[in-house]
C-alpha cells in the first residue's frame, strides 16, 4: 500500500489533533500559561500582601507633639498603617505626618537596636546591656553632682522620672530642649501669672498671629487647623517672614520681619488704646501704654519692621473686635520672653485674660519641671567657648542638642567636651555620633508613655500611649533605664517600672479632678458649659486611647508686664557686614521623626542636589547678588551652610528662608548659620531676626 | 446609592502644603517611596500655583492634585486593552494593572498628567516593606497606574462612611469628599483645564479669582 501524500497528510492532521487534544487535556500548557502570567503581573520578588484579618485599636500619637488621638491598623500582630481617630476630640480624624510616620518608622533602616558602646577606632561596636548599664552606672558615680542631663521639649512623666533621677545625685544641671511653651510660660511668669498660656481658638471669633506659626509648628495646631479651616469668613491676620501654612488659613498676610514680633505688638497696644478699646484692670496697665505710646508709635513701628501704620490699625480692629492675638515664631523657635510678655499684654489691655474666646492659663500636669534656670543653649555655649566647665558627664535623653539648637556646631562642641557622654536614643542623632555610650530606646507604638498639654491649647490634656507591637531589638525604656541606674547607684526609684509610674501619675490626675472627654469637649466647658463628672476607671479610658482635660486654669491676674518690657526691648544690634536676615521654615523631614520614604513628596521642594533650598524673593536675590539655582555659602557668626537658591515671591523682602528637619543635608545644619544672643534681663538666647552672610559656593 | 457620582471639592484657600494627603495615599496604596533620581508615583500631588506676581504683590495656593476620575474621561478612549475603565458604580475610574501592557497611551491621553508609570521595579527599603498593605496591590514594573478615590474603602466601609485616604487624613479638611453634586450645591466650583471638556468628578474652590484662571 503506497504512502501518498494524501495519506500523509490525513495522518499528519489526526497526529496533529490528537496532540493538540493530548496538551488541552494535559494541565502542564495551562500551568505553564498561569505561572508565565503571574510572573509579568505578579511577580515573587513583589512584597507579599498581608494576610489575614486586620486589627484596630486606638492609643495616642508620641511622635507627634499634638497629641493626637490615632487609631492603628495591624496584621499579624504587625503595625502597618496610622489613621487619625475620628472620636478623638484632637485629632477628629486628622493625622499629622510624624504621627503617620509611626508605624514605618519601627522598621526604618539605621535603628539603634542593641547598646553600642564606643571603641578605640571611633565606631562603635555592640554590648550586653549588663556592661554598659556597669559602665554608665561607674561614670556618673565617678562625676557624682558633676553631671548633666538634657531631656527633650515634652513635660511628661518621662522628664519627671529623669529630674527626680538628677535630685537624687545631687546633680542640678537638668535641661531640657527649649519649646515656646517655656518662653509663653516664662512670660506669664513675668506677668504674675502662673501656668502655661493657652488660646481658645475655638471660642475666638478671629486671630492675629503675631509671627506665631499657629497652624503649622505650634503643637496644639492640628486641632487648630481642623477647628478654624471651615470659617472662611473669620477675621484673621498673619505677621510673619513667609506667605507659609500659616498664612495659607489666613485672610491675609501682612509681611513682618523676623524678630519684630514685640515691636508689632507694641504698636498694636497703641493703636488699640487709641480706639479706646481698653477694659483690662492690670495695675501697670498706665505705665504699658505709657510705653507703647513713647517708644512704638505707628511712625517708629513702621521704621522698625516696615509695617505700616494702616496694618497696625486694621489688627487693633481686629483684635477689638474679638480676634485673639497670639504670639510666637514663624518656625516655632528663636524667640526670647518679650515678644510673649508684648503679646499677651494685648489680650490683659482687652480684658481677655481666663475667658472664653481669650487666653487661658493653663495648670501644668508637672509644674516643677518649669523651674530650668538658664536655657540650655546659654549653658552648651558657655561650654563650648570655655566660659564654664564642661560637665564630667553627659547623659541626653531622646534629644539631640547637636542639631536641634541654634550655633548647633557650638552645641555639638559643647557635647564633644564633656568627659563621659551617654545617649538614650532609638535612631543614630547628630548628638548620639558624639557619644561613648548609646543605649537603644523603643520606639512609638513599642512603648508605653504619656502626652501633656501640646502647646497652644487652653486647657490643660493628657493621653496614654501603649505599646501595640514587640519591640524591635534589644531595647529599653529610658525611665525603666533611669531606675535601674538609680538602684545600682544606691538612690531610691520612684517605681521599679516606668509603667508603674505612668499609674501614679495618672491616679494624680483622678485625685485633681478633670474629665474625660466626650460629647463634651474641654472647649464647650470654657465657653460656660458644666463640666462633666470625673470617669471611673481613668487608667482603662486612657488604654482605649481617650483624652483627659482640665479645662479650669489657674487663678491669678496677670499684668502688662510693662517694667520687663521697657528693659527687655533693646534695639537689637545691627550687623552690617550680613545682608540677609535669617528666616526658618519647619519641614516635616527626617529631623523631624518623618523618615525619608515619607516625607519625599512633602520636602521635594525643599532641597536640591541633597542641599537645602534658600528662598528669596527676585528683588532680594538681586539686591545680594545671586540667581535662581545658584549655589551659596550662608554663614552666621560661629556656622555656615550650603544652600541652593530659589526664587520665591512669598517670602519678605531681606529675608532667606531655609528649611529644618531635613537631616543629613549636604549643605549641613541650616541652624549652624543661625546666630544667637542674650536677651536683655531673661538671659534667654535669641535667634530671630538674626542676620546671615552670602557669598556664592 | 444609584446615581452617586464620587468624587472630591477641594478648598484651596484650606490647604496648609502640609503634605499629609500625599503620605496618606501612599501608605495606604503600597505606593514605593522614590529613590534619587527616580520618578515619584504619587497618585496625589500637591503644587505650588502662584499669581505670577512679584512681592508684595505676589500671592499663592496649594493644589492637591490626584486623578480627576472624568465623565468622559480620555484615557479609557485610548487605553488599547481596556485597561483602564470608569466604573458604572459611582463613575470612578479604574485601572487593572493585569491588562496594562504599559503602552502608556493614557498617560499621553490625560491632560491633567496624573497617570504615573513604573519605571521600575517597586522596593522598599530593606525591612520596610514590612508596611504593605492589603488595600492595594504592589504594582509590578512596566504599568500605569493611579488614583482609584480608595475604591477598596467603598467596599469595605459601605457608601454611608466611604472618604478617600487623602480626605479623611487632611488636617485643614481642605478635601470634601463624597457625592460631588451634593458637595458642589451652593459652591462657585471650578475645574483644572476646563477646555479638556472631560468634566471631572474633582473640582476646587477658591475665593481667589486668579486661582480659577491659572488653575
Amino acid at each position: 500500500m503506497a504512502f501518498d501524500r494524501r495519506k500523509f497528510l490525513g495522518a499528519a492532521a489526526g497526529v496533529g489533533a490528537g496532540l493538540a487534544a493530548g496538551l488541552a487535556a494535559s494541565p502542564a500548557p495551562w500551568r505553564a500559561v498561569r505561572d508565565l502570567t503571574r510572573l509579568t503581573q505578579d511577580p515573587p520578588w513583589l512584597p507579599d500582601l498581608p494576610e489575614g484579618p486586620l486589627e484596630r485599636a486606638q492609643t495616642v500619637s508620641l511622635a507627634c507633639p499634638s497629641g493626637i488621638g490615632v487609631t492603628v491598623l495591624s496584621a499579624g500582630g504587625r503595625p502597618i498603617l496610622v489613621r487619625g481617630n475620628p472620636d478623638h476630640p484632637l485629632s477628629a480624624g486628622a493625622v499629622t505626618p510624624q504621627a503617620q510616620a509611626e508605624a514605618l518608622n519601627l522598621y526604618r533602616p539605621g535603628r539603634v537596636l542593641s547598646p553600642l558602646l564606643k571603641n578605640d577606632r571611633g565606631g562603635f561596636e555592640p554590648v550586653s546591656w549588663a556592661a554598659a548599664l556597669d559602665l554608665l552606672a561607674a561614670r556618673l558615680g565617678e562625676a557624682g553632682p558633676d553631671v548633666m542631663a538634657v531631656g527633650g521639649s515634652s513635660r511628661g512623666t518621662l522628664q519627671r522620672v529623669l529630674a527626680s533621677f538628677m535630685e537624687g545625685l545631687g546633680a542640678g544641671r537638668h535641661c531640657r530642649m527649649p519649646s515656646e511653651a517655656d518662653l509663653a510660660w516664662a512670660a506669664a511668669r513675668v506677668m504674675g501669672g502662673e501656668g502655661t498660656p493657652g488660646y481658645d481658638l475655638d471660642n475666638a471669633p478671629g486671630l492675629v498671629a503675631l509671627g506665631a506659626d499657629v497652624f503649622a509648628t505650634m503643637p496644639a495646631s492640628p486641632h487648630f487647623r481642623k477647628i478654624f479651616a471651615p470659617r472662611r469668613d473669620a477675621p484673621s491676620l498673619y505677621f510673619g517672614p513667609e506667605r507659609g501654612p500659616t498664612a495659607a488659613l489666613c485672610r491675609e498676610w501682612r509681611p513682618l520681619p523676623s524678630g519684630a514680633e514685640a515691636a508689632l505688638a507694641m504698636g498694636i497696644a497703641g493703636e488699640l488704646a487709641g480706639l479706646g478699646r481698653v477694659d483690662g484692670k492690670a495695675p501697670d496697665l498706665a505705665d504699658f501704654l505709657a510705653l507703647a505710646r513713647q517708644r512704638f508709635s505707628p511712625a517708629r513701628v513702621k521704621a522698625m519692621t516696615g509695617v505700616p501704620p494702616e496694618a497696625l490699625r486694621e489688627a487693633a480692629k481686629a483684635v477689638a473686635a474679638g480676634a485673639l492675638p497670639v504670639p510666637g515664631a514663624s518656625c516655632g523657635r528663636g524667640l526670647g520672653v518679650a515678644p510673649f510678655v508684648a503679646g499677651l499684654a494685648l489680650c490683659v489691655m482687652t480684658g481677655r485674660v481666663n475667658r472664653p474666646g481669650g487666653v487661658w492659663l493653663t495648670r501644668d500636669i508637672f509644674p516643677q519641671l518649669r523651674d530650668g534656670g538658664p536655657d540650655l543653649l546659654s549653658r552648651l555655649k558657655d561650654i563650648a567657648l570655655g566660659l564654664a566647665p564642661a560637665p564630667a558627664a553627659l547623659l541626653l535623653v531622646e534629644c539631640d542638642p547637636a542639631s536641634g539648637l541654634a550655633e548647633s556646631v557650638l552645641a555639638g562642641r559643647a557635647v564633644s567636651k564633656a568627659g563621659f557622654k551617654a545617649a538614650m536614643t532609638s535612631t543614630m542623632t547628630a548628638s548620639a555620633k558624639l557619644c561613648d555610650l548609646i543605649l537603644p530606646t523603643p520606639m512609638p507604638l513599642e512603648r508605653w508613655d504619656d502626652v501633656t498639654t501640646p502647646y497652644g491649647l487652653a486647657f490643660c490634656a493628657y493621653g496614654l500611649a501603649r505599646p501595640l507591637a514587640r519591640a524591635r531589638g534589644d531595647v529599653r525604656h529610658p525611665g525603666d533605664v533611669l531606675a535601674e541606674l538609680a538602684v545600682r547607684l544606691g538612690l531610691r526609684p520612684a517605681a521599679s517600672s516606668f509603667k508603674q509610674t505612668l499609674r501614679r501619675t495618672v491616679s494624680g490626675l483622678e485625685e485633681r479632678g478633670g474629665y474625660v472627654a466626650g460629647p463634651v469637649t474641654p472647649w464647650e466647658v470654657l465657653a460656660g458649659k458644666p463640666q462633666p463628672a470625673p470617669e471611673a476607671g481613668l487608667w482603662e479610658a486612657l488604654e482605649a486611647g481617650l483624652l483627659w482635660a482640665d479645662p479650669r486654669p489657674s487663678a491669678g491676674n496677670l499684668s502688662c508686664g510693662a517694667r520687663f518690657l521697657a528693659q527687655a526691648l533693646a534695639p537689637p544690634a545691627m550687623e552690617l557686614s550680613a545682608p540677609l536676615t535669617l528666616a526658618l521654615r519647619m519641614t516635616a523631614g527626617p529631623g523631624e521623626g518623618v523618615p525619608p520614604q515619607l516625607s519625599q513628596a512633602a520636602v521635594r521642594d525643599d532641597s536640591r542636589d541633597g542641599l537645602p533650598a534658600a528662598r528669596l524673593n527676585a528683588a532680594t536675590a538681586r539686591g545680594v547678588r545671586v540667581k535662581q539655582a545658584q549655589r551659596v555659602r550662608l554663614s552666621g557668626s560661629s556656622g555656615k551652610v550650603d544652600a541652593v537658591v530659589v526664587i520665591d515671591e512669598s517670602v519678605a523682602d531681606g529675608h532667606v528662608l531655609l528649611p529644618l528637619g531635613l537631616e543629613d543635608s549636604r549643605g549641613g545644619d541650616p541652624l549652624a548659620a543661625a546666630s544667637a544672643l542674650p536677651e536683655p534681663v531673661s538671659g534667654v538666647q535669641v535667634f530671630a531676626g538674626c542676620r546671615v552672610r552670602v557669598e556664592r559656593a | 446609592m444609584s446615581g452617586v457620582m464620587w468624587g472630591m471639592v477641594i478648598d484651596l484657600d484650606r490647604c496648609t502644603g502640609c503634605g499629609v494627603c500625599v503620605g496618606a495615599c501612599r501608605l495606604e496604596n503600597n505606593i514605593p517611596p522614590a529613590g534619587a533620581g527616580d520618578r515619584p508615583s504619587d497618585w496625589i500631588t500637591v503644587e505650588r500655583l502662584d499669581n505670577g506676581r512679584p512681592y508684595p504683590e505676589s500671592d499663592a495656593v496649594n493644589l492637591p492634585k490626584p486623578c480627576m476620575h472624568c465623565q468622559d474621561p480620555p484615557c479609557v478612549k485610548a487605553c488599547p486593552v481596556g485597561a483602564t475603565r470608569k466604573s458604572g458604580q459611582g463613575g470612578i475610574v479604574g485601572q487593572v494593572y493585569a491588562r496594562c501592557i504599559g503602552c502608556r497611551a493614557c498617560m499621553k491621553a490625560c491632560p491633567y498628567g496624573v497617570r504615573r508609570f513604573t519605571w521600575k521595579t517597586p522596593e522598599w527599603p530593606r525591612g520596610m516593606e514590612a508596611i504593605v498593605t492589603p488595600f492595594a496591590s504592589v504594582r509590578p514594573k512596566g504599568v500605569v497606574e493611579k488614583c482609584t478615590l480608595c475604591a477598596h474603602r467603598l467596599a469595605l466601609d459601605g457608601p454611608d462612611r466611604y472618604v478617600s485616604a487623602c480626605a479623611e487624613a487632611c488636617p485643614a479638611g481642605a478635601i470634601a469628599f463624597g457625592d460631588v453634586e451634593k458637595l458642589r450645591q451652593g459652591l462657585e466650583a471650578f475645574v483644572l483645564q476646563p477646555r479638556a471638556k472631560t468634566n471631572p468628578q474633582v473640582l476646587y474652590v477658591s475665593r481667589r479669582a486668579w486661582a480659577k484662571e491659572r488653575a
